[in-house]
């Protein structure tokens, strides 16, 4: 797959993955998608999307632990994106301000 | 049911066992109810009527010399047995003891008086002696050799029989079986509080009772000196203040104070030196450890009278005497409030109305602090007892290498952990510990920073030949973060850790730290670079897992009850009571939007309540309540109380988590922290028509 990213409009190869959030996203779902984002930016993927058509609620441990793969993305130069966010969840990423690190698609 | 179910029928089958012979130790601390246990023994042999004739005699220092003890020997011992069957032989006895006397000397007097078993047996009659309190003899006058004497007397009588005295009085000349019977524990502790409020029809709330055990440490007689104050002035336990109404009265004129009253009093008889007692208690206490030579110079006494007084407090475990050195027991709490108060009135000359009122006031201030601690002592991981399990086994790595647990374990889910723990190849070979203890027993400085249970010392040895050059001494440490530690608290529990090294001269050690939620990388970096190990709470319990091949895990019992349900912390109990206040919710018709946001900020309750709460029993409350114009919400727990965790928790508050209180308030239109004397009871309301 490829893409156009950057101002200088070279197009690039993206690598992207996706990793499905379960119907509760607390600690142990959280970390359970951290190690599986950690593995694929480890396999070089360059755009992770966790899906949450699954999820009907989100707790702030989960939201911390999402913070925390935006953060290692970033510094791996990684795009996170977060798919298919139920309504009352973007409100909740929007309070905790995830959604301004996020694309929410 | 007694609460020492288990001494009790080692008792009982002691008084039954078919050789007629032989003679048991009973030792334990002061006031921890080995009077109790033998009562006991006495009550339940007594009711059987059976073949074996029960005798209790407790030994008491108002006898004040040996004849009168004697003397009182005989009168019970005749009493007691008669209480079984009066004979012409009982009759007869009963005469002759009646014209004894001390003539002979105390040697012949104690001789003809503890002969009354051995006479018995001669006649085909079984006794069971009990001499209680033995330690007691150590305040009569002409007393030296009397134990001894009744000991050799009884060696090879045709009787049982026990002698139970306080653990620091038998010396080392005694060699018969001993039964150790130890503090009671928060949970016997709790029943038998249970039990006395019972029998003195006091009303009584688990916060209450929790409270007497926690501050009364397990100690019986004061403990049952508490709950008859309270029901003779008629104070319900159901408040923490109108505990320690109660507790403050004993202290200042009750039970309590009574008993410590005749303890200085055996100490130090003389009014003046009395005095002078009371004030090098109430400095030292601060103190921690001082010199012997220090307390010798300060009171003046002369050398038998310092050594009684060293003995008396030191028998009755109100100080630990060692290496020279002497250090109160700040363990027994209700001693160092008698030593405060009785400072103040007698010594500082203050209104006994003003001492009692600010005693008080300091007793109900440190309630909270005291069930914080109890809490943190009951979700530590008892580390003493983890360090004395290495065994020289050999583990994977990532049960103590935090890094290597992250990067091949976090996030896998038991099975698959399991799983492949069997089969890492990366292992680490533990020492054979032959010592484990709470740190501050080996440097008290350590206290200042953390609890008892949550830092332990084990001295190993990393090969089984012992030899001096193998030694090596582990220093572990269990602190407190949300989050992964960082660098800058690595490195000052490692100074910590370090500096007990170096006060305790361990030349060789490893410095073990545990987080709940593990280190940073560059907070192992420094663990490592001090020859140390980060692990996280997850990994201990992995751990414990692997040397007891049990799972970890908290038990508990839910029920429901219309609207208010009670739901088990963890296990994504939250999840379940998110679910039913969305059910209730839709049956009074409240719009989806409304319902998403009271169900997040319910789940937030619940986690707050289970990550902070340290609860005793594990359970969350829940009720719901809906009206025309709002749903009002409550969710308690019993624990620490999140206020007072918000205090220590400040700096977390400014990074990724601590969010929740702040979230409900986004969601809910009202969020209330009620005042409670234990755990949280947060009351959120919804209005809506909004």
């Amino acid at each position: 797959m490829a893409t156009e990213t950057g101002n200088i409009g070279v197009a690039t190869p993206t690598k992207q993955a996706t990793v499905k959030a379960s119907n509760y996203l607390n600690k142990d779902s959280g970390e359970a998608i951290e190690r599986e984002c950690r593995l694929k930016l480890q396999d070089g993927c360059d755009e992770l999307v966790v899906n949450f058509s699954q999820t009907e609620l989100v707790n702030s441990v989960g939201v911390s632990i999402l913070l925390g793969i935006i953060d290692s993305a970033t510094c791996k130069g990684a795009r996170v994106v977060f798919s298919d966010v139920r309504q009352d969840t973007v409100e909740l990423f929007d309070m905790l301000g995830v959604s301004k690190h996020v694309v929410l698609a | 049911m007694s609460v020492r179910e288990q001494e009790l029928q080692r008792l009982l089958k002691h008084a039954k066992a078919a050789s007629e012979q032989g003679g048991l130790f009973l030792l334990s601390p002061p006031a921890a109810g080995a009077s109790i246990l033998l009562l006991e023994t006495h009550a339940l042999l007594t009711a059987e009527h059976g073949e074996v004739i029960p005798i209790y005699f407790a030994f008491d220092r108002r006898d004040e010399t040996v004849e009168k003890a004697c003397f009182r020997f005989v009168r019970e011992f005749l009493s007691q047995f008669a209480a079984f069957g009066r004979s012409s032989w009982l009759d007869e006895l009963a005469g002759e003891y009646s014209q004894i006397n001390a003539d002979g000397g105390n040697a012949s007097l104690i001789k003809a008086c503890f002969e009354l078993p051995n006479l018995a047996g001669a006649v085909g009659k079984r006794c069971f002696v009990m001499l209680d309190s033995m330690h007691e003899i150590a305040f009569m006058r002409n007393a030296d050799g009397f134990v001894s004497q009744i000991k050799r007397q009884w060696e090879d009588a045709p009787f049982r029989y026990v002698f139970s005295a306080y653990r620091r009085f038998f010396g080392k000349d005694f060699d018969l079986p001993r039964l150790m019977v130890d503090r009671l524990d928060d949970k016997q502790a709790s029943r038998i509080i249970e039990q006395y409020a019972a029998k003195y029809s006091v009303s009584l709330n688990d916060e209450c009772r929790d409270l007497l055990a926690t501050q009364l440490g397990g100690d019986i007689e004061n403990i049952e000196s508490v709950i008859r104050r309270a029901t003779a002035e008629n104070i319900t336990l159901d408040s923490f203040s109108n505990v320690q109404r109660a507790y403050a009265e004993e202290i200042f004129s009750g039970g309590i104070c009574t008993y410590f009253d005749a303890v200085i009093a055996s100490a130090a008889p003389s009014a003046r030196d009395a005095a002078d007692l009371i004030a090098l208690l109430y400095d030292s206490a601060k103190a921690k450890l001082s010199p012997v030579d220090a307390w010798r110079a300060r009171l003046g006494l002369d050398e038998g009278q310092f050594a009684r007084m060293l003995n008396v407090l030191h028998m009755e475990e109100l100080i630990r005497l060692s290496s020279n050195r002497v250090e109160v027991m700040s363990e027994r709490l209700a001693f160092g409030d008698y030593i405060s108060g009785r400072h103040r009135l007698e010594i500082k000359r203050e209104t006994r109305a003003r001492v009692f009122a600010d005693e008080l006031i300091r007793y109900m201030r440190r309630a909270p602090e005291l069930m914080a601690r109890r809490y943190r002592r009951s979700q530590a991981l008892d580390l003493k007892q983890v360090l004395s399990r290495f065994d020289r086994q050999e583990v994977p790595l990532a049960m103590f290498d935090y890094a290597s647990f992250k990067e091949n374990y976090k996030g896998l889910g038991t099975p698959d952990m399991n799983a492949k723990l069997a089969g890492d190849k990366t292992t680490l070979r533990l020492p054979k510990v032959i010592f484990a203890a709470s740190t501050d027993s080996f440097y008290p400085n350590i206290r200042e920073h953390i609890d008892s249970e949550r830092s332990a010392v084990g001295v190993a040895f990393e090969t089984a030949g012992y030899k001096a050059e193998d030694e090596v001494v582990w220093l572990a440490a269990e602190i407190d973060s949300k989050l992964e530690v960082e660098r800058e608290t690595a490195e000052f529990w490692c100074d910590r850790l370090e500096t007990a090294a170096l006060m305790c001269d361990f030349a060789n050690y490893i410095i073990w730290l545990i987080a709940p939620e593990g280190f940073t990388a560059d907070a192992l970096e420094i663990i490592r670079q001090r020859n140390g190990f980060g692990s996280s709470r997850r990994q201990v319990e992995m751990l414990q897992e692997h040397f007891t091949g049990k799972v970890s895990h908290r038990s508990a019992e839910t029920e429901t009850d219309g609207y208010s349900i009670t739901i088990p912390m963890g296990s994504d109990g939250e999840l379940i009571a998110a679910h039913t206040l969305e059910d209730i919710a839709r049956k009074h018709d409240v719009g989806s939007g409304m319902i998403n946001q009271m169900k997040t900020a319910v789940v937030e309750a619940c986690i707050n309540a289970a990550e902070h709460g340290s609860s005793p029993d594990g359970q969350i409350r829940l009720s719901f309540n809906v009206d025309a114009e709002r749903m009002n919400i409550t969710v308690a727990n019993r624990g620490l109380r999140l206020a007072d965790v918000q205090k220590s928790a400040d700096r977390e508050s400014q990074a990724r988590r601590g969010w929740g209180l702040k979230l409900m308030e986004r969601l809910m239109d009202e969020v209330r922290l009620e005042q409670t004397d234990d755990g949280t009871t947060i009351k959120m309301s919804k209005l809506l028509a909004a």
